[in-house]
């Protein structure tokens, strides 16, 4: 594992902000940290980086205890949070030229290249870039020596469509080198490249698998009734946000097998008209835990 | 790697560099090319008038303050607070981040004040190496005493404003403590020769108080717990000023690589004379508390003299006024303060004699000079060691102060300077005073701490240190050490205490004697008791009973007192005691027996006029025996009495005399005159 917390625990002005976290993130592929806001993903990630003290519990990187972490470590770590604040004063140009000196394997043809990509102005000063722009210049300060590990926060938050799918497709050109570790709510951009995936919800991590897994164990379920439908009195705990519409039920089934679900309609419900099962996408699985959360806090 | 951060930051804040190394150099050349000690260009109430301000005051405190708005800002280019910071996740050592922040400070905040300072001492025509080593250690105190305080604001605060408001609040907090508490009753060792130790204390809690900062913020990142710690230290460390003094001795003892030199090893190598001449350095007349001068003298002090004390050991003054060939010549009485000022190693003199001389001189555009001889209080003392030799204290009564009743010595420095701590009661007209001993002359001079030297002191006040020094070689004073008044009266107790050296106290040590085995017995006049300080320096109740007042004669240890002022010696041994509240001369036999020889009109006058003791204070012992007293009559004119050995009093000087306040009295070697 390239990542791996214990039980961590940290806590803001009596606001327990981390429950015991245990993470593991495998080498390679893209791991996706999802959770609705203020689910600990960033709190997550700054333990991670040694940025913020655990209470309790523990994180190791590359096998190192965080609180370990050397500049040998971290010359293969990059890092891009939407709020990372850069030497602003700086030109672009200064602040690689200043940050190229930390890392011995630094490519300026990668830098150059990336610079070209992202069209960055080299003269101009970061605290003038737009947040886009700024984003672009941490990713290009990120991948330009070809960090073992990548982490990411909200990377994408507060973009518009053209500069984030820009990121994106970097992102991605370069993800087969690294490890990325990518904290998001925004679910669509990441999906397809997925291949892990956490669910981080009030300092708690719900579940974590990969994503072929969690996809296969996950369906939309519609069932279609003859007459009115009805809310079962007890439903499976693995039918998540069930729905009534008419005639028509509707949940999220994440713990998905045919004859599992068979007889489960079978035992709760008579009249069934028709059941459609489908899969179900990952921004579908991440509204339906948070909802069927949020629903049994307040019943009503 | 350092030297990458260093270049990334200067890169940020060369014009703020620029700024505030222009408001130092542009200050340096204003007192270069102005004549630094030109009354034209400087002091703005001098008689000069001018811009004075600029350079004195303006340009110092926003050169200052730009340093210190430098070491917040290079320190928040990389701010500590906070968990959004870029550099937090960059392979870059905090240690090397630290040292280059630190190494940008002394190159670009601290240089330029050094590379002036020295220039100006240079401009001055000062040695080089003792400009260089002055202007260092204003350096290393701006390092130590602005860098390091401001490094603990720039540590705990994101930007300037907050740096701004966490200063104001520390200031503003601190200045509260200070209306509400009365520290200026309580910084014994800031007014004694041991002061500097204050500067190493805070000196040495500043780097550690920075150093436990840091290691907060870099490792536990521990920003709240820091900015607590940072208000609390930054607001609690000005009370080092109230350190107890016996820390501050104690330190002093500790540290000073000559307290292992033997005693009567004789060294003045900080000696020196100044010659300078009126006008031509600074010069201000004030008439607030009296007349007198300030005249700043630039004086290129030794090594090390930033630890010392000094002290005027005597000047002489000569006015040479070419209109009309009248000429002032005289000795000056002045006191004298070191300030090392923008690098700059100044005497400050001040002094009501000189200030007619130096009217005349303004006036008349005559020229006075004046050679100084100046002698360090080099850090030296050992006033916790009682050791007396009976030449020493013998020699050192008779020296001008018989009965010691004015006097209490603190510490003495086989080097050539002793200090004394006066108790006194009458005027204080030391500094006009000299005694002479063993054929060598000696001049005693105030260094006013708590009142000026010409201020009427009231009985049992505090004075002030007195200081004296004598030529090196003589003999008694290399071996003249004594009790600490400091002490006492740091204890707030006001209670006598037995015990040895150090660990004795006296409520209100009055006069003091030695006898010929080497005892020293001192009055103790708040407790009337007589308290004996044997050779081994064992502190003991010799006679009468602590804090009971009371005619009772007997042996020794039941005897009472009443507030005795003043003891004598014979030379059996035998001691008689001015027991100034009861009005008696009493008698302590060598075998340790009290009785009442004189007093509360028990004898009769050898005139028959029945001669009445009223409030006796010094008294000696002639070599005849015969006891001289001086007494106060009831309209406060004193008198001197003569007690003979069978007890008759008689008057031997005044009320009608010349005689107005004597402080004490001394017999030569024939007796009785």
């Amino acid at each position: 594992m390239i990542i791996r917390t214990e039980a961590l625990t940290k806590s803001f002005r009596g606001h327990d902000a981390l429950r015991g976290v245990s993470l593991a993130v495998p080498e390679g592929g893209i791991y996706a940290l999802i959770g609705p806001n203020g689910a600990g993903k960033t709190t997550t990630i700054k333990t991670i980086l040694n940025i913020v003290m655990p209470e309790s519990g523990r994180v190791e990187v590359f096998g190192v205890d965080s609180r370990r972490l050397s500049p040998a470590e971290f010359a293969q770590i990059g890092y891009v949070s939407e709020n990372q604040e850069l030497p602003g004063r700086l030109s672009v140009a200064a602040c690689l030229a200043y940050l190229r000196k930390f890392y011995s394997t630094w490519d300026e043809a990668l830098e150059r290249q990336l610079m070209s990509d992202f069209q960055l102005p080299p003269d101009r000063k970061i605290h003038n870039l737009s947040h886009g722009m700024r984003m672009k210049v941490a990713l290009t300060a990120a991948l330009a020596y070809r960090p073992r590990l990548l982490v990411m926060d909200e990377p994408f938050s507060g973009l518009d469509p053209l500069v984030r799918d820009e990121l994106m497709q970097t992102l991605l050109q370069h993800a087969q080198e690294m490890t990325v570790f990518v904290s998001s709510h925004d679910l669509d951009e990441i999906e397809a490249s997925t291949t892990y995936v956490g669910y981080l919800e009030e300092g708690r991590l719900l579940f974590q698998e990969s994503m072929s897994e969690l996809t296969a164990r996950a369906r939309e379920v519609r069932i279609t009734f003859a007459a009115a439908a009805s809310l079962p009195a007890s439903p499976p705990g693995n039918w998540l946000d069930l729905t009534v519409s008419g005639s028509v039920l509707s949940f999220v089934d994440v713990g998905f097998s045919e004859n599992s679900l068979a007889t489960s309609v079978h035992s709760l419900f008579s009249g069934i008209r028709d059941v459609e099962v489908q899969p179900v996408g990952l921004r579908s699985i991440f509204t339906s835990l948070a909802r069927s959360r949020r629903n049994r806090e307040s019943p009503q | 790697m350092i030297w990458h951060i260093l270049k990334k930051d200067f890169r940020l804040l060369w014009p703020l560099i620029a700024l505030v190394a222009a408001i130092h150099l542009g200050n340096a050349a204003l007192l270069a090319f102005g004549g630094q000690f030109a009354p034209s260009s400087l002091a703005s109430d001098g008689p000069g008038g001018g811009l004075g301000w600029i350079s004195n005051s303006a340009l110092p405190f926003v050169g200052l303050l730009g340093l210190t708005i430098l070491v917040i800002a290079v320190f928040q280019q990389d701010r500590l607070p906070g968990t959004t910071q870029d550099w937090l996740t960059r392979p870059i050592p905090r240690g090397k981040m630290l040292a280059a922040k630190i190494l940008l400070i002394a190159l670009a905040g601290l240089a330029p004040i050094l590379l002036c300072d020295i220039s100006l001492g240079l401009v001055e025509k000062l040695h080089p190496s003792e400009v260089v080593a002055a202007s260092l250690r204003r350096t290393v105190g701006l390092a130590c005493f602005i860098c390091l305080p401001t490094m603990m604001v720039a540590i705990v605060t994101r930007s300037l404003t907050e740096a701004l408001i966490f200063s104001l609040a520390v200031v503003v907090t601190v200045l509260i403590a200070s209306v509400f508490s009365e520290v200026q009753a309580s910084m014994p060792l800031l007014q004694s020769g041991s002061a500097w130790t204050i500067a190493l204390v805070l000196l040495v809690a500043n780097v550690i108080a920075v150093a436990v900062m840091l290691r907060l913020q870099l490792q536990w990142r521990s920003t709240n717990r820091v900015r607590w710690i940072a208000l609390a230290y930054l607001c609690v460390s000005p009370a080092v000023v109230m350190l107890p003094w016996s820390v501050g001795y104690g330190l002093q003892k500790a540290l000073t690589p000559d307290s292992s030199r033997p005693p009567g090893t004789v060294r003045i190598d900080a000696s020196r004379a100044i010659t300078f001449s009126v006008p031509g350095g600074r010069q201000r007349v004030s008439n607030g508390d009296g007349p007198y001068v300030s005249i700043i003298v630039p004086v290129a002090l030794p090594k090390g003299a930033g630890n010392l004390r000094w002290v005027l050991d005597h000047a002489n003054a000569e006015l040479i006024e070419p209109a009309d060939g009248n000429s002032f010549n005289g000795r000056v009485g002045m006191h004298l303060v070191t300030l090392i000022r923008g690098g700059q190693p100044t005497l400050v003199l001040q002094t009501t004699m000189l200030l007619e001389a130096f009217q005349r001189a303004r006036q008349r555009h005559a020229v006075l000079r004046a050679t100084l001889f100046l002698t360090t209080l080099l850090p030296t003392a050992k006033p916790m060691v009682v050791s007396l030799d009976r030449g020493g204290i013998d020699e050192f009564s008779r020296c001008g102060w018989p009965d010691g009743n004015a006097m209490r010595c603190i510490s003495t420095r086989p080097v050539g300077t002793c200090v004394a701590v006066m108790n006194g009661a009458g005027r204080a007209g030391y500094p006009n005073r000299s005694f002479s001993c063993g054929g060598v002359s000696y001049a005693p001079w105030t260094l006013p701490i708590w009142r000026d030297p010409y201020y009427t002191y009231m009985p049992g006040e505090q004075v002030g240190t007195v200081l004296w020094t004598y030529k090196p070689g003589a003999h008694f004073a290399q071996q003249i050490e004594f009790t600490l008044d400091k002490v006492v009266q740091e204890s707030g107790l006001n209670n006598s205490v037995d015990g040895t050296a150090t660990a004795a106290r006296f409520a209100n040590p009055g006069g003091m004697v030695v006898d010929t085995r080497g005892n020293l017995f001192v009055i103790d006049t708040t407790d009337s008791v007589v308290r004996k300080i044997s050779p081994s320096g064992e502190v003991t109740t010799y006679a009468g009973q602590k804090g009971v007042i009371g005619t009772g004669d007997g042996q020794r240890e039941v005897a009472q007192f009443n507030r005795p002022a003043a003891i004598a010696v014979d030379s059996a041994d035998n001691l008689y005691v001015a027991d100034t509240g009861n009005a008696l001369i009493r008698k302590i036999s060598s075998s340790g027996v009290v009785s009442t020889i004189a007093g509360n009109g028990k004898s009769q006058g050898d005139d028959g006029s029945g001669v009445r003791l009223r409030r006796p204070g010094a008294i000696v012992c002639a070599a005849d025996g015969i006891l001289y007293v001086v007494d106060y009559n009831e309209d406060g004119s004193p008198s001197i009495r003569k007690v003979l050995p069978d007890g008759t009093v008689t008057t031997a000087a005044g009320p009608e005399t010349e005689v107005s306040s004597p402080e004490g009295l001394v017999v030569d070697k024939v007796g009785g005159n």
